[in-house]
């Protein structure tokens, strides 16, 4: 299911000077700017413990992923940041392990370059002497990893389509599925299709399609109440088994060949 | 007697691109056996990559099918087996030679205790000096990157070769170093398809060659000595020029293919020593000749001109030989 060489190779790929300068800009930038106004106002009480949710949510490690993991992935045109694939699959490698290799490579990624704003981030809090105001849980971890791990199947999911087709797709779908339910709205209610108000069908068909592309997941929820809520857990793991299948099938149709580029 | 089954073989192979439905390979049919060196020729644009593309499995055919040892160019055990140098050398730019070198070591899942040596190896073979396995992949000139094309896939060791244009941006040392390898892996008992241009090199070791022309194999040619060495001799002769009767004598005598103009005849000689043989014949029948030269053509020059290669090649010369030469 994994290739050592390239889960091995796609670590090697950031020791690169750009990569590496550009990952220290990033590691030190945002813990930087979120301390800095507690800085500035010694006396102002903070609840701090929202941080926390902000360094494991989805969108921080959707960020992560696509600065640092994307490019590696399926890209055949970049001379500097590519593979090359043709070669590449000229070996004994299963397209499904090459996808595989490189999702769990581009998560423990993820959850790397947010550990260490975490860890910079409590060296700064604890400098300005609030760091009896932090404490990051046991849930807060596992929330960066499950997300970390989610978000990155998504990553490669939309950069296992040619060029920059997954990017516009994903964009597209994105706002559609939070656009379109505020545009319908806008229609009045008499308006009818074939009998029914599609404006709920619009609804549902978006939600749903929000679902696929956002499933954050929280254990605080699951481990603080009393019943236990299956929904959202199950929709997180079929959410990220079925992006890496799409990955894996995109992947197996693709040629990797100049003469077809 | 039992004949050995086909090491390679390719079935009504055809390939399709895009919309336009432009056919790049038409009805394919091929065999290919083991320990043979294989070559592709043919005019660019004809397809000769593609069905490369398609033997390495990362191109699917539109129909038909390709097999490697009884097994899909799919399988696995297939690809433990192959190697491959790409036309465009455009390898992973941010990595380091050796890096590079173990990557597809790794890859080709040889054992990771030899692969400092195989890698060193590797270099040595394709005559890159052990500093440059230090240098990163984009300060590389094109003839050292087309030499870490052939040292990737020497690490991978393996037992059948595809090798796509192999010596385009190589210098003549570079170009004599692709020969030898070739020679050693003819040796070694691989098997070696070869896609080159540059077959005044390549023709040497080839066994077998296959002239593709429009998607479609126009002919595949057993390399004897009689092809290697067929060469083409022109003779340039003064006033009076001489009839086409006397030419046409000479030249059939020897069993000659020729070509006919006013000022010179242009003959398909299968050893030089027929050469001077016609040579004394032309001038016994008072023939002026000025100058004799031999025009050395490339393998796809000879198929063409070659009359069991080529029918509008014949029908050009049967053209001549109908008196088209006094035009």
């Amino acid at each position: 299911m994994i290739n050592k060489a390239v889960f091995l190779y796609t670590f090697l790929r950031l020791a690169q000077p750009t990569t590496v300068i550009k990952l220290v800009l990033f590691v030190l930038a945002i813990p930087t700017a979120l301390v800095y106004p507690l800085h500035q106002a010694p006396d102002v009480s903070v609840d701090l413990e929202p941080l926390i949710s902000f360094f494991a949510s989805p969108v921080m490690t959707l960020v992560v992923s696509f600065m640092f993991v994307s490019s590696s992935i399926g890209n055949t045109k970049s001379l500097d940041d590519g593979e090359y694939l043709a070669l590449l699959f000229s070996r004994p490698l299963h397209r499904s392990t090459y996808i595989f290799s490189k999702w769990l490579a581009g998560s423990i990624l993820v959850c790397a370059v947010i550990g260490l704003q975490l860890i910079y981030f409590i060296i700064l809090i604890n400098m300005i002497g609030r760091g009896a105001q932090f404490s990051m849980g046991f849930t807060d971890t596992i929330n960066l990893a499950l997300n970390a791990f989610g978000t990155t199947a998504l990553v490669v999911m939309i950069h296992a389509f040619p060029a920059k087709i997954g990017v516009i797709l994903f964009a597209a779908l994105f706002y559609l599925s939070f656009a379109a339910p505020l545009m319908v709205q806008l229609i009045p209610n008499t308006a009818l299709f074939f009998g029914v108000d599609f404006r709920n069908t619009v609804k549902t068909a978006c939600n749903v399609l929000r679902a696929f592309m956002y499933s954050p997941i929280d254990m605080d929820v699951y481990l603080s109440s009393i019943k236990m809520v299956w929904l959202p857990a199950v929709s997180f793991v079929s959410n990220t088994a079925l992006y890496l299948c799409i990955a894996v099938v995109i992947m197996n149709k693709r040629e990797f060949f100049y003469t077809n580029e | 007697m039992l004949t050995e089954p086909a090491f390679i073989k390719v079935e009504n192979l055809s390939k399709i691109y895009g919309l336009r439905k432009f056919h790049a390979l038409d009805n394919i049919n091929l065999q290919i056996n083991k320990g043979e060196v294989f070559g592709l020729i043919g005019p660019n644009g004809a397809g000769k990559t593609t069905l490369m593309g398609c033997l390495l499995g990362l191109l699917k055919p539109s129909t038909g099918s390709v097999l490697i040892n009884g097994k899909s160019v799919y399988d696995m055990s297939v690809k433990d087996i192959t190697g491959f140098v790409p036309e465009r050398p455009h390898f992973d730019a941010w990595m380091i030679v050796e890096n590079f070198l173990h990557y597809h070591h790794m890859l080709a899942n040889q054992p990771e205790s030899k692969a400092k040596e195989d890698v060193a190896e590797a270099l040595a073979d394709v005559g890159l000096q052990p500093e440059v396995g230090k240098r990163l992949i984009r300060k590389l000139s094109r003839g050292m990157l087309q030499r870490l094309g052939l040292a990737q896939l020497i690490v991978g060791k393996p037992d059948l070769c595809f090798l796509d244009e192999p010596t385009s941006g190589m210098d003549p040392l570079g170009m004599a170093l692709v020969k030898d390898l070739l020679v050693r892996w003819k040796k070694e008992g691989k098997t070696v398809v070869i896609n080159s241009h540059h077959l005044d090199q390549v023709e040497k070791v080839c066994d077998r060659v296959a002239f593709i022309e429009g998607g479609k194999i126009r002919s595949i040619e057993e390399l004897t000595p009689t092809l290697q060495t067929k060469q083409i001799f022109v003779v340039r002769w003064g006033h009076p020029f001489p009839i086409y009767e006397t030419v046409s004598e000479v030249a059939q005598n020897n069993m000659i293919e020729f070509e006919l103009m006013e000022d010179h005849g242009r003959f398909w000689l299968s050893s030089r020593s027929i050469g001077t043989k016609l040579l004394q014949e032309l001038m016994a029948k008072d023939v002026q000749v000025e100058e004799a030269m031999y025009e050395r053509k490339d393998l796809v020059e000879l198929f063409k001109k070659d009359p069991s290669a080529d029918k509008a090649g014949s029908d050009v010369r049967n053209r001549r030989k109908n008196g088209d030469n006094a035009e």
